[in-house]
């Protein structure tokens, strides 16, 4: 099949030459107004966990480009953007995939469940835990597939005879430093993304740690929002030790 | 070292008619390309150049910080400025050879753009001289008239797989694979040291691999380069007369430049590589014990590996030494490129720049695998497509590129009638040049691309799949059977336009969430303003039934709404795509748009087009074209999304100082097909190459 479209493409050569060069302009098109500010983009990740009196739990993890859906289209249309090749929707699908995989090879952790949104680009992977400390050999998992050496994790705890929930964040020098090596412009990427994390429990909560952190309504979940520039600067931590009502 | 010439090459612009060294490129060259410096020097000066951005970021790039002898100008790299400058390539199916002339005005300053420790390896022998460089893959030979640059690119696969070749020179492919189990490696031969003796005399160490410890590895520490005889390597590529046998007559006008003898029987079809005396590559080894067998044995591996790599550097070496001596002593136009009259043809003295392509078929031949040329015979693929060339034109009024391509006279009688539809004069009444961006324009007659189709379907599969060409030809019959050609050109007509209308601010609904009490979040839809350009395609149609039906069938589906006339497509169906898509039929033509506003008015009959006649006649006299105003993007995009001010200003600055550009071709004359690229010179810049150069330096302070 492959021969025959190349024998294809041959054999109409002027004609697909043109097509192509239609095709390319548009692409031309499209980049040339989307370049300039497709680095403006804003992003929202999003961190819920919700904790049963047992230890148990479900974790969401959410990334949502819906606000910046019109530029994250037009740069899926490239094949390289910035020097950084552009991923297929295939290849970000096949990704999560894998990442779902991972998941439910991992003691503790079941209903591993993810979502693709292309329309509305926004993707999620949800997940119950054991314990919560389930969550902290994830965090390992990925350092170590990152080849992150660091004895420095952020952990997640939950004290059933004190009823207390810690967020132990830690920030990374490194990301920083890192950060800093990015071209200009990719750090624009950052500048409007915010990170959201919202802990909900079975009791009230009775205080908390991080002032930055603020509880609801109805007093048993805590919801902190900053911006993802903060976190990579080391300006916010998120942190928080909860104390719930016995 | 390539940089440098690179450098070389595009100063070169500024190269001579005094001493045009075009005679030296050979008559069957692939490629050829030119750079006339004289025309270049009537449109800027040589100070100017230097001042400018170019200029000076091309002087800062050469006086590198320890370099001792600063250039303060492009004079001082003793090019002949107002000379031309020739690149061109030249394949065999052994070798591909990359050239650059380059007319030199003071060799002694020439010399000088090398750094020390180049200038300390050159080969000087009277005014002659060479510098080999990049593994001696490439050499520079000049004298103090000229400077001729080969760079050899061996062609590694055709050598392993044509059976002829491979024992001609003991090349043989080395598969890490097959060193593992029960392998026991051919024996190899070894031989104590060799040296390199070039055309001059000079000896240079060659190693090949370090020596180890390791017995396998004791037998391939070098290869004896005296060992081949003089005459032995020839330059595959010769300027070769028909059915002539013997020496060629370059040689017999320079008695000085290296023997190459050659035997030559072709007419005008370059060969592979001549004869090399087998003893050259084979007989320098001595046997060594095969490896034991059953493990992967990695010095075996090595040492084959090693082996092959010098027979390659070899080779690449001798073929890429005779071929530059070839060129560099010639002296007559005899069998040169200024006896092609294709390459003639390409030549214009108003020109700035020249680019002439033999054939297609050798290009598309260069980038096929030997085995898809030699077994699926797809060598002949491109016939019926000649020559190509192109010519850069640069004066006050435009920077202009003009290209044709050569077709046979069938592909030009079928081209001229799938050709002969120009575009629906309709479409102008729906283009707004004062905010139009830009359009790509299309057009052929559906009809008879469907009658000529199967033609070139069944000449061209019947070719290449000579096994099943009765199968190919029965497709072919059978495509013609089942399509109605007519009917299918009424649906499609074949020509279309798809234009960037406009640019400009629009709602666009986005998810986001909201809390309750407990934190528990629920999607939200809220809307934003964005920047986002807009599209129109229109494409004719006499028959809009088989369209409304299937309109008809997204209502069904309720993917697709219709309201007054409008179609309008769900985002499921256009998901990935920023716009939502209108779709209106009317007067035989559809239109598909990302304005409603725009598409209602054409319904209406209200929308107010205004094309002007530039514009006017660019759509409707070539059957295909492309504009692009950048002016008509200035001051449409806002400070906020762009990022900061500062960036945004310069953006505006560049598309408001770029002249608009448009691309055409007119079909098919005199069995040619021709286009053209044309870059308009805004009226506050004097001549294109100024023009050209101010816009390279307002796009560098966007970085």
């Amino acid at each position: 099949m492959a021969t025959s479209n190349r024998t294809i493409f041959a054999q109409n050569f002027c004609l697909l030459l043109k097509l192509s060069a239609m095709l390319r302009k548009l692409r031309f098109f499209l980049v040339l107004i989307f370049i300039p500010f497709v680095f403006t983009s804003c992003f929202e990740i999003i961190e819920e966990i919700t904790m049963r009196a047992d230890g148990s739990g479900d974790m969401t993890i959410t990334i949502n480009l819906s606000q910046s859906k019109t530029k994250v289209a037009s740069i899926l249309l490239m094949d390289s953007i910035n020097g950084y090749k552009v991923p297929s929707k295939q290849m970000i699908q096949r990704e999560v995939n894998e990442a779902v995989a991972d998941l439910k090879k991992m003691p503790g952790i079941s209903n591993v469940k993810s979502t693709t949104d292309f329309t509305n680009y926004i993707g999620t992977i949800t997940f119950s835990f054991k314990e919560i400390s389930n969550i902290n050999n994830i965090s390992k998992k990925i350092l170590e597939t990152q080849k992150i050496k660091t004895s420095n994790i952020s952990t997640y705890s939950y004290n059933k005879a004190t009823a207390t929930f810690a967020r132990d964040y830690k920030y990374y020098a490194t990301a920083k430093s890192e950060f800093n090596k990015l071209k200009k412009e990719d750090k624009e990427v950052f500048k409007t993304a915010t990170y959201t994390s919202i802990y909900r429990f079975a009791n009230t909560i009775a205080k908390h740690s991080n002032p930055l952190a603020k509880v609801s309504k109805s007093q048993k979940a805590v919801m902190q929002k900053c911006s993802v520039m903060d976190l990579i600067n080391g300006k916010t931590s998120v942190t928080n030790i909860v104390q719930l009502s016995k | 070292m390539k940089k440098i010439i690179l450098s070389a090459f595009l100063l070169s612009a500024y190269a001579a008619n005094a001493q045009d060294l075009a005679y030296k490129i050979p008559k069957n060259a692939m490629a050829v390309a030119s750079v006339r410096g004289e025309q270049l020097l009537q449109l800027m000066t040589v100070a100017e150049f230097d001042q400018s951005y170019l200029g000076k970021e091309l002087l800062e790039e050469i006086n590198y910080s320890k370099r001792k002898d600063k250039f303060k100008s492009i004079e001082d790299f003793g090019i002949k400025l107002n000379g031309t400058v020739y690149y061109f390539n030249q394949q065999t199916d052994s070798i591909s050879y990359n050239c650059l002339l380059i007319p030199l005005a003071d060799a002694q300053k020439f010399e000088k753009i090398f750094k020390q420790r180049d200038r300390d390896k050159i080969v000087r022998n009277g005014e002659n001289r060479k510098l080999y460089n990049d593994g001696d893959k490439a050499l520079l030979n000049w004298n103090n008239e000229f400077a001729y640059f080969v760079f050899g690119d061996l062609k590694d696969k055709f050598l392993e797989e044509d059976s002829v070749m491979a024992e001609r020179y003991g090349i043989k492919e080395v598969n890490y694979s097959d060193y593992y189990n029960n392998y026991a490696p051919e024996a190899v031969e070894a031989d104590d040291s060799y040296a390199v003796d070039t055309a001059y005399g000079v000896v240079e160490a060659y190693p090949v691999v370090e020596a180890t410890k390791d017995e396998y590895y004791e037998g391939v520490k070098e290869m004896a380069y005296e060992d081949i005889p003089v005459d032995a390597p020839p330059p595959p590529v010769m300027y070769v007369e028909p059915k002539s046998v013997g020496i060629d007559r370059d040689d017999e006008e320079d008695d000085d430049a290296p023997v190459m003898v050659q035997v030559e029987e072709q007419t005008d079809y370059i060969d592979a590589p001549p004869v090399v005396a087998e003893a050259a590559y084979d007989v320098a080894y001595t046997t060594v014990e095969a490896a034991p067998a059953n493990d992967f044995n990695t010095s075996a591996y090595n040492k084959a590996y090693e082996q092959q790599r010098a027979i390659k550097s070899k080779l690449t070496t001798d073929w890429v030494n005779g071929f530059a001596s070839k060129g560099f002593s010639k002296t007559s136009i005899n069998n040169s490129i200024l006896e092609n009259a294709a390459y003639l043809r390409s030549l214009d003295n108003s020109a700035v720049a020249t680019f002439y392509l033999s054939d297609m078929q050798s290009l598309y031949t260069g980038f096929l695998p030997y085995v898809s040329r030699r077994y699926f015979g797809l060598s002949n693929i491109m016939e019926g497509y000649g020559s190509v060339n192109a010519k850069l034109f640069m004066d006050n009024e435009a920077m202009r590129i003009t290209s044709e391509m050569e077709v046979d006279e069938a592909k030009a009688t079928a081209y001229k009638k799938m050709y002969k539809r120009k575009p629906n004069k309709k479409f102008a009444k729906y283009i707004n040049s004062d905010k139009m961006v830009g359009f790509v324009s299309y057009s052929l007659d559906t009809e008879e691309y469907l009658n000529e189709f199967p033609k070139m379907l069944n000449s061209n599969y019947g070719r290449i799949f000579g096994l099943y060409s009765d199968e190919i030809g029965l497709s072919a019959e059978l495509f013609s059977l089942l399509l109605d050609e007519k009917a299918v050109a009424k649906v499609v007509k074949g020509d279309a336009i798809l234009l960037l209308n406009d640019i400009g601010p629009k709602e666009y609904t986005y998810t986001t969430y909201d809390y309750d009490d407990d934190y528990k979040r629920t999607e939200v839809k809220k809307t934003k303003t964005e920047t986002l350009p807009d599209f129109l395609f229109m494409m004719s149609t006499d028959d809009t039934r088989l369209i409304m039906r299937l309109l008809n069938y997204g209502i069904n589906k309720e993917k697709v709404t219709l309201k007054n006339g409008i179609y309008t497509l769900d985002n499921k169906i256009t998901r990935g795509n920023p716009f939502s898509i209108h779709v209106l039929i009317k007067d035989g033509i559809l239109f598909c748009g990302t304005s409603y506003r725009d598409i209602q008015q054409i319904s209406t009959d209200n929308y107010h087009g205004n094309l002007s006649k530039e514009h006017r006649n660019l759509l409707l006299k070539n059957n295909m074209s492309m504009l692009f105003n950048p002016k008509n993007i200035v001051g449409k995009i806002s400070a906020k999304e762009f990022g900061n001010v500062r960036k945004l200003t310069d953006f505006n600055n560049l598309m408001g100082s770029t002249g608009p550009m448009y691309a055409r071709t007119t079909g098919v004359k005199n069995n040619r097909i021709s286009g053209e690229m044309v870059a308009e010179v805004p009226q506050d810049k004097v001549n294109a190459l100024k023009y050209f150069f101010s816009l390279i330096e307002q796009a560098a302070k966007l970085d």
